[in-house]
């Protein structure tokens, strides 16, 4: 078997169980805000939930109104991550967040000379996904795929490089309050004119954006639509496994969504996750992305 | 008077009688509202549509039937207004096509222009309902038809005309449920017998006078002129925003093939680079071509529409005078803000909130107007005007409006307009919120409108204004009344009572998801909070939005999907 490290970052959606059973370490963000009693908190987005604060604490803190800042993954946390594999004598693959909604892999990028000195004779690849959530979390899991079937670490970025843009997200939030908090979203100017009932259909674009291209109204239109999206866009579902990044939403809609993923789609299997503080923290509770492999995208937002 | 033939100033002067009759019980015709409701606007309407014809014939001393004919039915297609004035602007187009090739007419000519007005009226109608003006001016004519010979006079004809008409009037509440259950006939074919009365009274020698109308106008119309600011444009300025130029042409055999004329050439030329006129509206009807364009260069624009025709009336004033206080404020306000537009809407609203929540959702032209106030063709076609934009979409929101928009979709050729069939503002409000031009693929744009509307059920509540049985609904005075999609289906003393109850009376209210209410302007805010927990407890699993419409009559407006 090949030897190198896979490692996905706080965006990447993974629980603890899938990345103890696919061998995937992460190196992560931190989240800050502050409470209603205004003490200031900051903790590291960890896809445990086990600091201090629950799923369902932080996505209800979230639905309040409160504000979260993230921040990228520090020079610090990449010295100890990839330290710990390259140390090993393992090469390190980094599947970052995307580009576009991260500079940690920038950041990344500008180490790999340092450690490609501290470690000599160790590689570390970086491949920017051009995603996030599970569109990450998949390409995680893929890698390790390719390292089980004795693909070099090389052949295995090579191989995702080549193919990451067919890892598709359609996703929509319950409440556009977050998400308009935090601007993260693109979209034209009159899209979110008015917002009432209006649940926007987001994307990850060529860019590796979250765009919003087209708005529904009402939720379970708009879970509806997901739906008949991924119906378009999935290629061979009968063969693959389909992933719901959910935050805290109503079990019924979760419900709602899987059952027709399989009746409609027939994904040969649909997995639920929890949501990550990171990407969660701007889309905000009720938020759910439905990720899967299927056509290239090509749709760059505005 | 007794005549055997009809020539130009007598149909006038028939018209204007028929006009000042209508206007004498305008209230009436009002109040032939089938809901108890205080919005009944049909006489308004006929009266807006019949005086826009006689205006534009009012200088016009010709005795020839043909002179007159051809701008007394264009003005009523200008004026039209609701669907009454638009059905009763066909009747009088068609009757104007019977007629405008004669000097004079006979009974038996009239006969046959009444029945091309039948044919022109019900081809205008998608589909046309019985027990309505239609029925009645159709079975009038029909009938008098059957009674008229060479040897009749004009009299005979209106004699017979009017006979049946209030005989076929009478029976409108038979043809119609809705007419039947609320007790009243139907107030179009009520007005258009008013009409035919007033034509008879000057048959029997009343005078006719026009000052009815110049009293009616002054209070209302806005087009009041006020005196010429001459001092706007002083001998230092800069000509900036050209003149306004509106001008009416006669094609000419001798210059153009009329009946193969394109009005397309004359737009070409206005908007050619000789001219470059701007707010360009041409019309055609048959030889008649009536044209508006705002260019800095007038002369040029006259000489290259000579190559068609000989003018009727020129008007050139200089842009930067306000001849008008509030129209010219506007227009103005219009050059200077215009900008070019693939997509543009054009949306009907009454009430502050709801005119400000529009624009501020994208709709780039407002048409003041609702149910007790029925904008008129030629007030959508300014609407048109105001804006440069390829395609304009436009919202009547109110289904007496629809056909004044349609018509004036028709008549103006500066940009493709398609109108949505929306009839109640809270479709207009829900279809706004998917406003998304990004597809840039106009049947994608105007079908996501139209799906919006159709997924949208529309509420009203109002206070009744009479006792009254309406669907099996028993109504006091003063009670709250709700009606959901056109269907008057709650009467209680307690106003938030009927809305829960007509909320209730959805279709598939448990699986609804999203509700607007748009309050009226009396609703306080201590009131708005009792609705908002009424909400929440009655209906916990809809996503609930209150905002303020600031509406006249109705307390509430919904939309809910």
């Amino acid at each position: 078997m090949s030897k190198f490290a896979i490692i996905g970052d706080s965006t990447c959606d993974l629980t603890p169980e899938l990345r103890k059973e696919h061998d995937i370490d992460y190196a992560r963000m931190r989240v800050s805000w502050t409470s209603k009693d205004k003490k200031e908190h900051e903790v590291w987005a960890s896809l445990d939930w086990g600091e201090g604060i629950s799923h369902k604490e932080y996505f209800d803190m979230l639905a309040s109104g409160t504000r979260v800042f993230t921040s990228q993954v520090s020079e610090q946390e990449y010295d100890e991550v990839f330290g710990r594999h390259l140390k090993e004598g393992e090469d390190v693959l980094y599947i970052s967040c995307s580009s576009a909604l991260s500079a940690s892999v920038q950041l990344a990028t500008r180490l790999v000379s340092k450690y490609e000195k501290q470690y000599p004779g160790r590689k570390v690849i970086i491949v920017d996904p051009l995603n996030s959530c599970m569109g990450q979390g998949m390409m995680l899991l893929k890698a390790d795929e390719m390292r089980k079937a004795g693909k070099s670490i090389v052949e295995t970025a090579a191989w995702l490089e080549a193919h990451k843009l067919e890892y598709n997200q359609i996703a929509t939030v319950e409440n556009l309050t977050t998400l308009k908090n935090a601007g993260r979203v693109k979209a034209s100017k009159a899209f979110f004119g008015n917002l009432f009932g209006v649940k926007p259909m987001l994307i990850s674009d060529a860019k590796g954006n979250n765009y919003a291209i087209e708005k529904q109204k009402g939720r379970r239109n708009a879970l509806l639509r997901i739906v008949e999206m991924a119906k378009e866009l999935a290629v061979d579902p009968e063969n693959s496994v389909c992933w719901v990044s959910e935050a805290e939403c109503k079990p019924e809609d979760v419900e709602l969504l899987v059952a027709n993923l399989k009746s409609g789609v027939k994904f040969k299997e649909v997995n639920v996750v929890p949501m990550g503080p990171i990407i969660g923290g701007t889309t905000g509770k009720g938020t759910v992305g439905v990720y899967f492999f299927g056509k290239k995208v090509e749709v760059v937002g505005e | 008077m007794v005549t055997k033939t009809l020539n130009g100033q007598t149909f006038k002067s028939l018209v204007v009688s028929g006009a000042k009759c209508l206007r004498d019980n305008i209230e009436e015709v009002n109040n032939l509202n089938v809901f108890p409701v205080p919005d009944g606007d049909t006489g308004t309407n006929m009266c807006h549509t019949i005086e826009g014809g006689i205006g534009s014939v009012k200088g016009i001393d010709s005795e020839k039937l043909s002179e007159i004919c051809k701008p007394m039915s264009g003005g009523m297609l200008l004026g039209a207004r609701g669907n009454s004035g638009v059905i009763l602007s066909q009747i009088f187009r068609g009757i104007c096509k019977g007629l405008q090739d004669k000097e004079e007419a006979t009974a038996l000519d009239l006969v046959r222009a009444y029945e091309l007005g039948v044919k022109q009226a019900y081809g205008a109608v998608v589909t046309p309902v019985e027990g309505t003006i239609l029925t009645v001016f159709r079975e009038a004519t029909e009938y008098t038809a059957e009674h008229i010979d060479f040897s009749s006079t004009i009299n005979d004809f209106y004699h017979f005309h009017l006979q049946k008409a209030a005989q076929s009037l009478a029976n409108t509440i038979n043809l119609l449920p809705v007419l039947k259950e609320a007790g009243v006939i139907d107030s179009g074919g009520a007005g258009y017998v008013r009409i035919v009365e007033g034509m008879i009274k000057f048959l029997e020698g009343e005078e006719v006078d026009l000052s009815f109308i110049e009293e009616s106008k002054s209070d209302t119309s806005v087009e009041t002129s006020t005196a010429v600011d001459f001092s706007a444009f002083g001998p230092d300025d800069e000509l900036k925003f050209g003149y306004c130029t509106e001008f009416i042409l006669r094609l000419q055999n001798s210059k153009v093939d009329i009946d193969n004329f394109d009005i397309q050439e004359v737009i070409d030329i206005l908007n050619g680079d000789d001219i470059k006129g701007d707010s360009i509206v041409a019309l055609s009807d048959d030889s008649v071509v009536k044209v508006h364009v705002h260019t800095k260069d007038p002369g040029k624009v006259l000489d290259h529409m000579r190559k068609f025709g000989e003018f009727l009336t020129i008007k050139i004033e200089n842009m930067a005078l306000q001849h008008n206080e509030q129209i010219g404020d506007t227009e103005l306000e219009a050059e200077r803000l215009k900008e070019h537009k693939k997509y543009a809407v054009v949306a009907v609203a009454t009430g502050d909130g709801i005119k400000q929540q529009f624009t501020e959702f994208g709709v780039d032209a407002i048409i003041d107007g609702g149910q007790s106030m029925n904008p008129s063709t030629e007030d959508f076609i300014k609407a048109f005007k105001s804006l440069d934009a390829e395609n304009i979409i436009v919202f009547p929101n109110n289904k007496n409006i629809i056909m004044a928009a349609k018509q004036a979709a028709t008549l103006y050729k500066g940009s493709h307009v398609e109108v949505i069939g929306s009839t109640t503002i809270p479709q207009c409000y829900s279809a706004l919120t998917m406003l998304d031009y990004s597809s840039d693929d106009l049947t994608i744009i105007v079908g996501n409108f139209k799906e919006a509307i159709d997924r949208v059920s529309s509420g009203e509540i109002t206070t009744s204004i009479r006792n009254t049985t309406v669907n099996k609904v028993e109504i006091k005075k003063g009670d709250y009344i709700g009606i959901l999609d056109g269907k008057l289906l709650v009467s209680n003393k307690e106003k938030l009572e009927a809305l829960k109850s007509l909320i209730s009376k959805v279709k598939d209210i448990d699986e609804k998801e999203v509700l607007i209410i748009l309050c009226g302007k009396n609703v306080s805010e201590e009131e708005k909070e009792s609705l908002q927990e009424m909400l929440s407890d009655s209906f916990p699993q809809l996503e609930c939005g209150v905002m303020d419409g600031g509406q006249d009559v109705y307390d509430y407006l919904f939309s809910i999907e």
